[in-house]
């Protein structure tokens, strides 16, 4: 099967201060796929996670070509607030704004000036649907977004990041503050989304990954050790250091 | 009854323990309360004997701008009218420059000149208002002299005395609450494709809105009761104020420079107390201000 690229990363460096943490990463994100970054803690999945939208802009020096759509966006003269638009981003933590629901999820077209009312509307109730969400607000999109569960809240965090339009999303570990109902939920909600966006998630869960994932990256100590198809990295890894990290040697 | 049961049941070194720290602490809550009492009752008695005993209605009182104890005259409608003149001017000045240090504080400058700047606020906010008050009268005042002409006394002077003395606290306060605005939110709302101003003028000092209107109002209270630095710069003629550099007087100053000249239980001097109801009064507004802006906050 041939499948498009999303995103390509190409010798990718990070260093924060002296301190190098990812070594030559290269990687090619597979389009309209859910690519999960699995390693250890401290493996850097964060930062190269980070890089992909310039999300490290303020925290570390990030050296390599990220190709988008035939643009190195890591380079400096590049308008890193569009590269966000097209690249968003969902947190570990669910992050609602003390906003109304309905104020939440337009944030980010609010920012790049959309002001008429039947778009905001409809891509409100287009973003909480994909979301999975709008059942349960669709008659309280003006109360408060903190007053939603936390997984609820995480959705809400997905929808807002969906209302953008963008076509890859990034996510740190999205469900590791969630309880096992609103994780099931969300994956559920991720394998729709990838009719329409590419998604990038790291994850501890190695249940996540395979159940969700079609790509699946390891990284150990700052390389990438393996890429591949999901299956294959589970069920037939070519790296020892990759079995041994999932049959819990190490990490 | 058998051992167990006995030390089960009765009385140990413990339970008296308990026993007396109750006692104590509600002996002092009661001590405290009846003095908040009694000072609320006092000042009331005394706040109101002008009208009740020296025949002025109260309604004269507040409305009248004629100010002369001497001659059986008191409006107390020009202390009012420069006293909220003053703590609004103040106020008003104030809080956008508050918003604006605490913000470079807070989200611009580099975390060294942070530890510069925060230490220096908070020893700003100790200094006593008499300090503040000597600025203005060698510095403000003359300097308002030197560019409109007159005396430079006045309520622009108060204005300026007030908003150096409530800045400090104000920046301090305002710093605190955006300080507690959650990190995560900066993260999210540039992930989102925002500016740094952005971010800072759509979700920050909106979410830390309540936190910083309260300082407004703390910073505001503390204006209006403030009395020797005004006192020093104000002029201290109790006229209603014809502008912003003639000389005035604030319900403070009025208090201050007046109860040294008179004598306990006549007209002149139940009038000073009525004025001093009115601060009580006005504080209490504040404080219950304070109350509700920052009870929001938590729901
Ligand atoms: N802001 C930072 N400043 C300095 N060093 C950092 C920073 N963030 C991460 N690091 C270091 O970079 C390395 C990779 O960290 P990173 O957060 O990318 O790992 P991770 O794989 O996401 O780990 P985890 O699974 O715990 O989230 C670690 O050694 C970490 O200490
Ligand atoms: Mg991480």
């Amino acid at each position: 099967m041939q499948v498009k690229t999303a995103l390509e990363v190409k010798d990718l460096q990070v260093f924060y201060g002296d301190k190098h943490v990812v070594f030559d990463v290269n990687l090619k994100f597979p389009q309209h796929q859910i690519t999960a970054l699995i390693g250890a803690s401290g493996s850097g999945k964060s930062t190269v996670l980070r890089s992909l939208n310039r999300m490290n802009d303020d925290l570390a020096r990030v050296t390599g070509a990220i190709n988008f759509h035939d643009v190195n966006i890591n380079d400096p003269k590049v308008n890193v607030y569009r590269v966000r638009q097209r690249i968003g981003m969902v947190f570990q933590q669910p992050t609602p704004f003390p906003m109304s629901i309905y104020e939440n999820v337009i944030y980010g077209l609010r920012l790049a000036g959309e002001k008429d009312r039947h778009v905001l509307d409809q891509r409100v109730e287009e973003s909480l649907r994909q979301a999975a969400l709008w059942d349960e607000v669709k008659d309280q999109l003006k109360s408060s977004a903190l007053a939603l569960s936390g997984g609820q809240q995480q959705r809400l965090c997905i929808a807002r990041t969906l209302a953008v339009q963008p076509e890859i999303i990034l996510m740190d570990e999205p469900t590791s503050a969630l309880d096992p109902v609103s994780t099931s939920q969300i994956e559920d909600t991720l394998v729709q989304l990838k009719e329409q966006f590419t998604i990038i998630m790291v994850t501890h869960n190695m249940q996540q990954a395979s159940r969700s994932a079609d790509w699946t990256a390891f990284m150990h100590q700052g390389h990438l050790i393996e890429f591949d198809k999901t299956a294959t990295i589970f069920m037939n890894p070519h790296e020892q250091q990759t079995a041994d990290y999932l049959s819990g040697k190490f990490g | 009854m058998d051992d167990l049961q006995k030390q089960l049941t009765q009385p140990s070194p413990e339970s008296h323990q308990e026993w007396t720290g109750k006692i104590i602490s509600s002996l002092a809550i009661i001590l405290i309360g009846s003095l908040v009492l009694a000072i609320l009752v006092f000042l009331t008695i005394k706040g109101i004997a002008l009208f009740t005993d020296n025949g002025i209605s109260i309604w004269r009182f507040l409305s009248q701008t004629d100010w002369q104890p001497s001659h059986q005259h008191y409006g107390a409608l020009p202390m009012i009218v420069t006293s909220f003149s003053v703590t609004i001017l103040a106020g008003v000045v104030a809080l956008p420059l508050t918003l604006v240090v605490a913000v470079a504080i807070t989200e611009i400058l580099p975390k060294k000149m942070t530890g510069l700047f925060q230490p220096l606020i908070e020893l700003l906010v100790g200094v006593p208002s008499v300090v503040y008050g000597y600025l203005g009268l060698t510095i403000i005042v003359p300097e308002l002299q030197r560019l409109f002409g007159g005396t430079g006394f006045g309520i622009l002077a108060a204005t300026g005395v007030l908003f150096l003395m409530i800045l400090p606290t104000m920046t301090s306060m305002t710093v605190d609450s955006l300080n507690a605005v959650p990190k995560q939110y900066r993260q999210a709302s540039a992930g989102l494709g925002a500016t740094r101003w952005q971010t800072i003028s759509r979700v920050i000092v909106p979410s830390a809105r309540d936190g910083i209107l309260t300082a407004a109002v703390f910073g505001m209270a503390r204006a209006f009761g403030e009395a020797l630095a005004v006192q020093m710069v104000i002029g201290n003629t109790a006229v209603m104020p014809k502008g912003l550099i003639e000389s005035s007087a604030t319900l403070t100053s009025v208090l201050t420079t007046g109860i040294g000249n008179s004598v306990m239980g006549t007209a002149d001097n139940n009038a000073l107390w009525s004025l001093a109801l009115i601060l009580l009064i006005m504080s209490l507004i504040f404080n219950l201000l304070i109350h509700l802006v920052s009870k929001k906050g938590v729901a």
